[in-house]
């Protein structure tokens, strides 16, 4: 049988040697127009259309499996507090594509994780299905769709998903960031992930008309628990649905369009389930409207080694708060009910019917009435990109933003990164001041903003009430384990998978995102990316690349608070040198730097710098040896800030001081507060390349995490030191 | 080193990659950054294209209908209300996906998808999951590594799964072994491990035929909670004994380096091997338990209901073993050339080092009063991190004063030993064929080394076992346990019966037994688990003697000194007739158990095999096969003896169809002495005699060896005698089933003994179809 299969395979091989070769005479008869990136582009494209066009079922992904310790040695932490964490593990992101026809494919991905060794103990190791598409074209290759999971974008105003921006980021933490993002289906595209269908209309040339652009996209953005014991992570109080639409069009080098998006509360999925008495419900309701023109010389001067445009976009939304609240009402119940009577002739054979009134409270949802925020936003833009000959390569944007304070799109805004978690070391318990304000800033702040930005931590373990999300039955307070309802998950059967991740897929809503308490080392200025509400301000990115070895990147923004006092300044530059093409060298050395640190003058007086480097040399055939650093230092100003009523303390005795006339202690005022964390992450090790895309990779690290707090209205500082091992081979398929 | 995928040589060219990266190179004016982004896409797209050749596909898909009629005479008032009959019918199909990007690398996945037949509209009856996944790779024919799951076997005394020799077992029986065995992924004596295994073969002349280096990395057990209570992942539920719960508090990792020198046209050997076996300490995790002492105590404040405790309390101390093994070998045939003969040596000693405790259990609690909340809160004492409190009791029903200090905990390195001998001679011509295995073994009490020891076969209940009720944990001891049943039978999802049935959860709550939550679970004797000490003395006292008598850890078995001799015959060309007998006299090293003596184990045991076809010269097999093996623990006073008898026929009258039928009876007497001093779990009464005997005919059609599709009938029958010369209690009854419990008549004073029969009627349909 096996050689069978091989006897197919090379028939296959053959008829794809074949394409190929065709391909490649067209590359050498392109290659006098365009530069080989377009090339290679084509190439890949059409590789892509080889690969997608054989009908029938393929199969692709990553595999791999590694450890990842992580130890913390230093730091207040608790007597007999564990010191080490290990994944260990194995795992395959499977893909499974099925053509049923030439221009159309459905995706699906199941997540496999393996813990090592849990089989004393496994259960049903289940498999994560965790996306679903089916994308294509129809009518003649006009119209785009996408059913099921998806990632779309509109503008930036609209229908976007703001990325994060580090200049030069080296190898090593590019990779386990969007690993971590991976895991939370992100990618470093500004399409906003949603579940629904996305039709999209290109008409192509059409006279004059260079392309007409029509598309429609639904989702639903949240789904809200539809019985009552079984409430999963993810739940909310309503469904949320987003209806968007958006028609284009381009002609002589211009770009006319209009863009709607909405989100909004389904009100009845939560009426339908009841609203508890003296439960107040808010639901909200986003659209925005926007208009955006764009213009580029590249159709006036096609054989220029130059393109300069501009564009913009003009934004109105309007945001509606509906409160309702379940009220105890008092109702008159009638009720009928039959009985025997005693007739004339004093026989008991006739019978009454007895109407029984009764007073009860019901619960009943009454709407307090709506609130209504109108804003608008302006986003205008202007860039120049070329070459100056084979020297420089470059490309600048200048944006201009004025945003006001009530400005609200929540598929635009949704940040990508929201860190505070606790990721690595989490059974660790640090030793601060029980009671007081500044255990929970400090814990908040333990992981810091590096380790959520690049490391997550994935497990297949026991399903248990633990980490079942339950919305009704006490199991933790109960005096027994048996009485809980959900005893019967209190076992170790069926397995699920759990992570800690810093990363967030989400559309947010109005008020969750002003309670984010968003790391101000990613983003300080425009959190909310563009699409940010009360901001008026410039940024200038500049990416500049000399005789294709020297990459030079500078970054200014300042903004400021369109009401409000805060101004953010934001400056940056970065370096990337492909030494060895310099040098004019066979191997691989590559150097890269950037430093960008963003202030707030005013408003809480925040400040963040970042300092990267990196360096990869190449040794020997595939292996390479890489070391990346980077530091990070957040200033929190007056942002954590909190309050504690403590009994001023007889420092001799240690004891409170007690008012001599009710003997009560006295009591004073303290403050806690977060005032600085100061990070370094260092990680270097050596990487095989197996082939493309399939490595081994071992990595030695070392992360340190300053934090400085004031508690009590002392002064303090902690330091924690982690040890980071990791290894893995990963294996592309 | 074994990943079930990998083939031996590889068929793949690399035409296509050549091709593209040729057609890039011709245009020099490359944008380097985007070039060499591009360039990487697409070379991996070229690999992902080229995987397309790559992808193979096998798998199982494995079909069980089995019914099961449980009849005892003593319950003929039907005292027990459990259901007489258990049907088991499942549909499983593990999807074995190899992909392979380029000729050196693959990975690899086994999905298995489970389903019980007539349950479609109940969606978690259903079940797709994991059980098999790694990556792996080959440099060469000389490298190979494995990075996930991954199989493994060194030696006897190092790295080895031992497993149940069961001479000319009924094909009939044995095919449902095999598939109990498959269900965990079991193949021979090869450990089933997740880590990273290394292994570096090459040849370097006739002086030094073959350099083998090997190396593995794994992680035995994770940081995790288990329910005590459930059957996953449990030895024994709901039992406050060390080893009772597998759940871990803190990681455990081995380690091993395996170096072998083939000398001399791979006549001589020589080879060694460290292996490290340790916990964490930095990784011990504490978790919010309830606290079942307070509870217990009728304790109501809620926030001492639970406490910060060990995850599991019998589990909190590093253990460290680390052991060394060398050995040599010589092929004298081979050296000697002598045509047709074998005759080779080896030896094998090794030595372990293992950390020990006093103590199996410590914690230190410290109680620290926190002033200035106690001030705030009226007087009345808060502590800090208030963990736990002087009302509390732990889970070994310590009570606490107000501070615990820790328990003197002392260690100390125990030393064991182990050596293996052994010697194959043989001689084989076209028309006669003898060869004698011989085996030496000195492994002294303290000797341990759980990669090597632990059992591939921890007899559990498995057909009928809602009839035991609370003692169905205790497996060999559990009132209706048979060998056949734990040897043959599996469920890979049984769902308990409620003892109290009713849909609410007050009947869910009630309807449990102690031993076994409702929740579903694996039925199967046969595991993959690595244990650690105190583990492994649960399972070593719940050994089937039946089967498991003389060296229930195989070779590497400690306290055992003797010999074990195998002689096998063959006549005529390819062994049409073939003859076995076996002889092993082995004796503990130091004094066991509550009679303190040492042991001594005597086996004998002979078979035979005749393909009567192949005498007369008929293509088609018709294989009639026989064995009788005696088997005796002599300790003090005490006599244990056993007799397997197996009897089958395996014939097939079409090309496909056959028809098999198997008979096996097993005998296992204990003299007064024996029985009176017979410990153990779950032992109230002790048996003196156990009877078990079953049939089984069925017809088959088989495509390979590994594809059948059989429909087979059968009985077992069982006559257990228990003898006591204490009086009866409830408690000493435990070992019998609940109805003689609840009725005890067949208690006859003048012989305190009770007669306890029981048969199960199976039938069972059974497809398993491998490609």
């Amino acid at each position: 049988m096996k050689q069978s299969l091989y006897q197919s395979s090379y028939k296959d091989a053959y008829n794809m040697v074949f394409k190929l070769a065709i391909l490649t005479s067209a590359v050498v008869a392109m290659a006098a127009q365009d530069s080989l990136v377009q090339k290679q582009d084509s190439l890949l494209s059409k590789l892509t259309q080889i690969a997608n066009s054989n009908s029938g079922v393929s199969f692709g992904g990553i595999a791999s499996s590694g450890y990842l310790g992580s130890s913390e040695k230093s730091g207040p932490l608790k007597a007999g507090s564990p010191t080490s964490e290990t994944q260990a593990f194995s795992e395959m992101d499977l893909g499974l594509m099925a053509r049923p026809t030439a221009d159309s494919r459905a995706i699906f991905k199941l997540r496999l994780h393996q813990d090592w060794q849990t089989t004393y103990a496994q259960g049903v190791n289940p498999v994560l299905f965790h996306w679903a598409s089916y994308d294509g074209l129809s009518m003649g290759k006009t119209l785009k769709f996408n059913i099921g999971d998806m990632r779309v974008a509109y503008s930036p105003l609209t229908m976007w998903t703001p990325q994060v921006e580090l200049l030069q980021e080296p190898e090593f933490f590019k990779e386990m960031r969007l690993k971590s993002m991976d895991y939370r289906n992100l990618d470093t595209s500004n399409g906003r992930l949603m579940e629904g269908a996305n039709m999209d209309y290109n008409s192509g040339m059409l006279g004059f008309i260079d392309n007409l652009q029509a598309q429609g996209t639904l989702a639903r953005l949240r789904n809200s628990a539809k019985k009552a014991d079984e409430v999963f992570f993810d739940y909310d109080r309503a469904d949320e649905y987003s209806v968007n639409a958006r028609v284009g069009v381009d002609a002589a080098g211009g770009h006319l369009g209009a863009s709607y998006t909405s989100a909004f509360d389904r009100i009845r999925s939560t009426l339908e389930l009841g609203v508890n008495d003296q439960d107040t419900v808010n639901f909200n309701d986003n659209s925005v409207i926007s208009l955006q023109f764009g213009y580029n010389t590249k159709s006036l001067f096609p054989s220029a080694d130059y393109v300069l445009g501009i564009g913009g976009e003009y934004a109105m939304s309007k945001w509606t708060n509906s409160k309702y609240a379940g009220v105890l009402t008092p109702k008159v119940v009638q009720t009928l009910y039959q009985d025997e009577r005693v007739a004339a002739d004093g026989g008991t054979d006739s019978t009454a019917y007895i109407v029984n009134k009764a007073t009860i409270s019901e619960v009943d949802v009454h709407h307090l009435g709506d609130s209504t925020l109108n804003g608008t936003s302006l986003l205008l833009n202007v860039f120049g990109k070329g070459n100056v000959g084979e020297l420089v390569d470059y490309n600048v944007k200048l944006n201009y933003l004025k945003s006001d304070k009530k400005f609200q799109s929540d598929l635009a805004m949704s940040p990508l990164f929201v860190g505070g978690q606790n990721i690595l070391n989490s059974d660790a318990t640090l030793n601060l001041q029980s009671g007081l304000r500044s255990t929970s800033l400090v814990n908040n702040m333990r992981s810091g903003s590096l380790e959520n930005m690049y490391y997550t931590v994935y497990q297949s373990v026991p399903l248990t009430q633990q980490n079942l999300f339950a919305k009704s039955g006490n199991a933790v307070g109960a005096t027994s384990a048996t009485e809980t309802e959900y005893y019967r998950l209190y076992n170790n059967y069926q397995m699920v998978h759990t992570y800690r991740n810093g990363y967030n897929n989400v559309v947010l809503k109005r008020g969750e995102l002003e309670t984010l308490g968003l790391d101000p080392s990613v983003s300080m200025a425009l959190p909310f990316g563009y699409a940010t509400p009360n901001r008026s301000g410039v940024d200038l990115k500049a990416d500049l690349k000399f005789i294709q070895a020297v990459e030079l990147n500078l970054r200014y923004a300042t903004f400021s608070e369109d009401s409000g006092a805060s101004k953010f300044t934001d400056v940056g530059a970065g370096l990337g040198v492909n030494v060895a093409k310099l040098a004019n060298i066979s191997s691989t050395l590559n150097l890269s730097g950037s430093y960008q640190t963003t202030s707030e003058s005013n408003g809480f007086g925040r400040k963040s710098t970042r300092l990267m480097a990196g360096i990869e040399v190449g040794i020997w055939k595939g292996l390479s040896l890489i070391g990346n650093y980077q530091a990070l230092s957040r200033e929190f100003g007056t942002m954590y800030v909190g309050y504690d009523t403590l009994p001023v303390v007889n420092p001799s005795t240690n004891l409170p001081v007690l008012d001599p006339t009710t003997n009560l202690p006295i009591t004073t005022i303290s403050i806690s507060s977060l005032t600085k964390t100061s990070e370094t992450l260092l990680l270097v090790g050596p990487r095989i390349k197996i082939t493309e895309g399939s490595t081994f990779t071992a990595q030695y690290g070392l992360m340190s995490n300053k934090i400085n707090y004031i508690s009590a209205n002392l002064p303090y500082e902690i330091k924690l030191d982690k040890t980071l091992i990791t290894a893995d081979v990963t294996v592309n398929f | 080193m074994n990943t079930g995928f990998f083939p031996k040589v590889s068929s793949r060219g690399i035409g296509m990659t050549r091709l593209v990266i040729a057609s890039l190179v011709l245009a020099t004016w490359a944008q380097a950054a985007e070039v060499q982004d591009n360039e990487a896409s697409i070379q991996q797209k070229v690999d992902s294209l080229d995987s397309k050749r790559g992808l193979e596909v096998g798998g199982t898909i494995r079909s069980v209908f089995a019914h099961s009629l449980f009849t005892s005479k003593q319950d003929v008032n039907s005292l027990n209300v459990t259901p007489d009959q258990e049907r088991e019918e499942f549909t499983q199909f593990d999807l074995k996906l190899g992909f392979r990007p380029f000729s050196d690398t693959r990975a690899n996945a086994v999905i298995r998808m489970a389903a019980s037949m007539q349950t479609y509209f109940e969606n978690a009856a259903k079940t797709v999951s994991v059980p098999w996944l790694n990556v792996e790779g080959k440099k060469g024919q000389v490298f190979h590594w494995v990075a996930g799951d991954f199989r493994e076997e060194y030696t006897p005394l190092t790295l080895w799964s031992p497993n149940v020799d069961i001479m000319y077992e009924p094909t009939i029986f044995k095919r449902n072994r095999d598939m109990a065995r498959d269900q965990v992924f079991l193949q021979g004596n090869q450990r089933t491990l997740e880590g990273i295994n290394l292994q570096y073969r090459d040849g370097f002349g006739e002086a030094l035929s073959e350099v083998r280096a090997e190396g593995l990395f794994t992680r035995l057990r994770r940081v995790g909670f288990l329910d005590a209570s459930g059957a996953t992942g449990n030895l024994l539920p709901n039992e406050s004994l060390a080893g009772a719960s597998q759940s871990a508090g803190m990681n455990k990792y081995a380690a091993a380096a395996n170096e072998e020198a083939f000398a001399f046209k791979k006549n001589v050997m020589f080879g060694a091997t460290q292996m490290a076996i340790w916990d964490d300490a930095s990784s011990l995790v504490r978790g919010l338990t309830l606290n079942q002492g307070y509870v217990a105590a009728g304790g109501t404040d809620a926030t001492l209901m639970h406490t910060y405790g060990p995850l599991n309390p019998f589990d909190t101390l590093p253990q460290h073993t680390s052991i060394f093994s060398f050995r040599a070998g010589a092929d004298i045939a081979g050296l000697a050339d002598m045509k047709g003969w074998t005759l080779n040596v080896s030896a094998e000693y090794a030595l372990d080092n293992d950390k020990i405790y006093n103590n199996s259990y410590t914690q230190v609690y410290t109680r620290v009063v926190d002033s200035l909340a106690t001030a705030l809160n009226g007087g009345v004492a808060v502590y800090k991190n208030s963990e736990i409190d002087s009302v509390l009791t732990d889970y070994a029903g310590v009570a606490y004063d107000t501070v615990r200090n820790a328990l003197p905990v002392t260690n100390k390195i125990l030393k064991g030993s182990a050596l293996l001998a052994q010697l194959e001679a043989g001689y084989k011509q076209s028309s006669f064929s003898a060869s004698l295995n011989a085996k030496y073994l000195m492994n002294d009490s303290a000797w341990f080394n759980s990669l090597a020891q632990s059992p591939s076969f921890f007899p559990r209940r498995i057909l009928n076992s809602d009839k035991d009720g609370n003692t169905v944990k205790y497996g060999v001891n559990s009132p209706l346990y048979t060998t056949f049943d734990a040897l043959y039978e599996f469920d890979p999802k049984f769902s308990p019966v409620a003892t109290d049935l009713g849909n609410d959860d007050n009947h869910m709550k009630l309807g449990q037994t102690n031993s076994y939550n409702i929740a579903p679970y694996s039925k199967n004797s046969w595991t993959t688990a690595t244990l650690n000490r105190k583990e492994l003395e649960i399972v070593n006292s719940l050994t089937d003697p039946r089967v498991q008598l003389s060296l229930p850890n195989g070779s590497a078995t400690a306290n055992r000194t003797g010999a074990v001799g195998n002689l096998t015959i063959g006549i005529l060309e390819d062994s049409p007739i073939e003859m076995q007998g076996l002889f092993s006299s082995l004796s503990e090293m130091s004094g066991t158990g509550l009679v303190g003596a040492k042991a001594s184990f005597t086996e004998m045991g002979a078979g035979a095999k005749v393909d009567v076809f192949k005498l007369a010269g008929f293509s088609l097999p018709c294989e009639l096969s026989g064995s009788y093996k005696t088997a005796k623990r002599t300790q003090g006073g005490g006599e244990l003896k056993t007799d397997f008898i197996n009897a089958s026929i395996y014939t097939r009258f079409q090309k496909r169809f056959g028809i098999t039928a198997g008979y096996q009876n097993i005998g296992m007497t204990l003299n007064t002495v024996a029985a009176a001093t017979a410990d153990g779990l779950g032992v109230g009464i002790p048996l003196v005699d156990g009877k078990q005997w079953q049939w089984m005919v069925g017809l088959d059609y088989t495509l390979s060896s590994n594809s059948w599709f059989a429909i087979n009938y059968g009985m077992t029958n069982v006559k257990n005698t228990y003898h006591s010369t204490d009086s009866l209690t409830a408690a000493s009854l435990e070992n019998l089933p609940d109805y003689i419990i609840k009725n005890p008549k067949e208690w006859t004073a003048t012989t305190n003994t009770i007669v306890h029969e029981f048969s199960l009627r199976l039938i069972e349909a059974t497809i398993n179809v491998a490609f």
